[in-house]
């Protein structure tokens, strides 16, 4: 497999299909995860995936690397499409993907963490998109402020208040589904 | 400060989001506040709750290895039917004024020696008023619309995109929006005189086109009429309550695939050009395209237009693509404005542009 960092960046950019494979291979992961977490379910993380890449390619001479980060670009398109994807379910109900528990635990307690994380994720999956947009960007990727500012195309201060929204309305959510604080 | 206030900071607080005199505030506060202490425990806790939650559960998480695959398919096969020659039929906006300008000093000629009667109002002179007509519309609205082929309908009712445009012709600005509705996409543009502020995906130059090609004058000139091989009169038909006349012509298949690969040299480097024209070929020799007109019956202005793109015999079917451009809102006041705060900064997600 060609590596990203053997290839130059317009590579991709100008149509090598084989430089946007070596790309999609070293940030399938992370688009993945991102719109895992976000979304909360395996089949719509690849769709999103899917259309996160063909997205990439067709607007690949749209991206200029001197403005910025090639992970933000992606974290931005991914963002859309789970916001995109959430529009178009519109009213319809969304099941939550159900605890998915390894059928063997080493301890128990790895048991009960694992079930304390899988509860606070279900509940983090009733808040709204826009809350677990800015939650996964913060916690699972560790984005500042003023990137995810840039990510989600939202003032600083609306960034902070809706981290502290969701922060909030996790916890009341948690309590509310299980009587307890997490942590 | 109340504490209340407090509770807004502390997550930015614990992520040192803080400015130096936001954090005194803070600290001040929580050396007095035993509620606010224990907020930003709790706020703390779930935070790190919350961090190794998420870690542990895309931990291992991987996609199929089918992905690539799909992802290869669909980058191959180019954008969808309609993605790939939406605004094909339409000519470089270049000619647009060149061509307006020629018919109506070819049609004033005719009028003035009476080689063309007002009185028999044949689809072709009604065309040609509608492009005359253009020349008094100072601002309009419109909504265009695209659909492809949906298998589960057997229908051309996928719609692909949707795109808005308000056009202040005489003050040289416009607003261009278009979303995506297959792939999920969204863009937006501002033009005021030579600048163009863009936001979403898309580039200066490709939006600027795309806007352009579906304006009333790039729909009805001169060239684009000409590849009309035959115009059937309709049944007249109402559009926003305004009668309208309604014509149908199809599009000569030879003349278009000359015209585009002419225009399609100038755009594409050498090393696509042979795969698109190949590409041309093949589609348009197996397609049969037809167009639509709803011109005013009063003022001659235009108020809609349809494209309809199906196989040779009139079918539609997987390859079937469906265009819709409303034109509405003439000449009344529409007020564009940069995207810009009040100090005059860029709002976040645009960037601007000159063009030429």
């Amino acid at each position: 497999m060609v590596l990203v960092k053997d290839l130059t960046s317009n590579e991709w950019q100008s149509g090598n299909a084989t430089a946007f494979e070596a790309l999609f291979q070293q940030y399938k992961n992370l688009v993945f995860k991102n719109a895992y977490l976000i979304t909360g379910s395996r089949e719509e993380a690849e769709d999103i995936l899917q259309e996160v890449f063909v997205s990439v390619w067709r607007s690949r001479q749209t991206f200029n690397p001197d403005k910025g980060k090639l992970t933000t670009w992606l974290h931005r398109i991914t963002v859309n499409k789970c916001m995109e994807k959430q529009r178009k379910k519109k009213l319809i109900f969304v099941s939550l993907e159900k605890v998915d528990l390894p059928q063997t635990q080493s301890s128990e307690e790895v048991l009960v963490n694992k079930q304390e994380y899988e509860r606070l994720i279900e509940a983090m999956n009733s808040l709204n998109t826009k809350h677990r947009v800015v939650l996964v960007l913060r916690y699972f990727n560790s984005l500042s402020y003023e990137e995810i500012a840039q990510t989600v195309g939202a003032p600083l201060g609306t960034v902070k208040s809706r981290i502290n929204q969701a922060l909030r309305l996790l916890r009341g959510q948690f309590n509310t589904q299980y009587g307890e604080v997490p942590g | 400060m109340k504490c209340e206030d407090i509770h807004k900071l502390l997550s930015a607080y614990l992520d040192d989001e803080v400015n130096p005199a936001e954090r005194k505030l803070i600290e001040d506060h929580l050396l007095t506040c035993e509620k606010c202490r224990e907020e930003l425990r709790l706020i703390a806790s779930t935070r790190e709750e919350l961090r190794q939650a998420l870690s542990t559960k895309a931990d291992g998480v991987e996609p199929s290895i089918q992905v690539w695959s799909s992802i290869r398919q669909r980058i191959e096969s180019k954008n969808s039917f309609w993605e790939q020659f939406s605004g094909i039929l339409k000519k470089p906006v270049w000619l647009t004024a060149t061509s307006v300008i020629l018919v109506l000093i070819v049609i004033g000629a005719l009028w003035r020696t009476g080689i063309l009667p007002d009185s028999v109002l044949t689809p072709e002179k009604v065309l040609a008023k509608a492009q005359t007509a253009l020349t008094s519309v100072q601002s309009y609205r419109t909504i265009d619309k695209a659909y492809d082929y949906d298998p589960s309908t057997k229908d051309m009712s996928l719609q692909v995109y949707q795109a808005e445009t308000e056009t202040d012709v005489t003050g040289g600005r416009f607003h261009f929006k278009k979303e995506g509705l297959s792939i999920g996409y969204f863009h937006e543009q501002i033009g005021i005189g030579k600048q163009v502020y863009t936001r979403g995906e898309a580039s200066v130059t490709s939006t600027v086109e795309e806007r352009q090609e579906s304006t009333p004058s790039a729909i009805l000139t001169q060239k684009q009429l000409d590849m009309l091989v035959k115009i059937e009169v309709l049944p007249d038909e109402n559009i926003d309550g305004v009668a309208c006349f309604h014509y149908r012509g199809t599009v000569d298949t030879e003349k278009f695939i000359q015209q585009q690969k002419a225009r399609w040299k100038n755009i594409f480097q050498e090393t696509l050009l042979q795969e698109f024209i190949d590409n041309v070929d093949k589609t348009w020799r197996s397609s049969k395209v037809t167009q639509e007109f709803w011109i005013g019956k009063d003022d001659y202005v235009i108020r809609q237009w349809k494209e309809l793109i199906t196989d040779v015999t009139g079918e539609v079917g997987d390859s079937a693509g469906m265009e819709i451009v409303k034109y509405y809102d003439f000449n009344v006041p529409i007020v564009i404005e940069a995207p810009l705060d009040e100090s005059g900064a860029l709002l976040p997600e645009w960037s601007v542009a000159t063009v030429e």
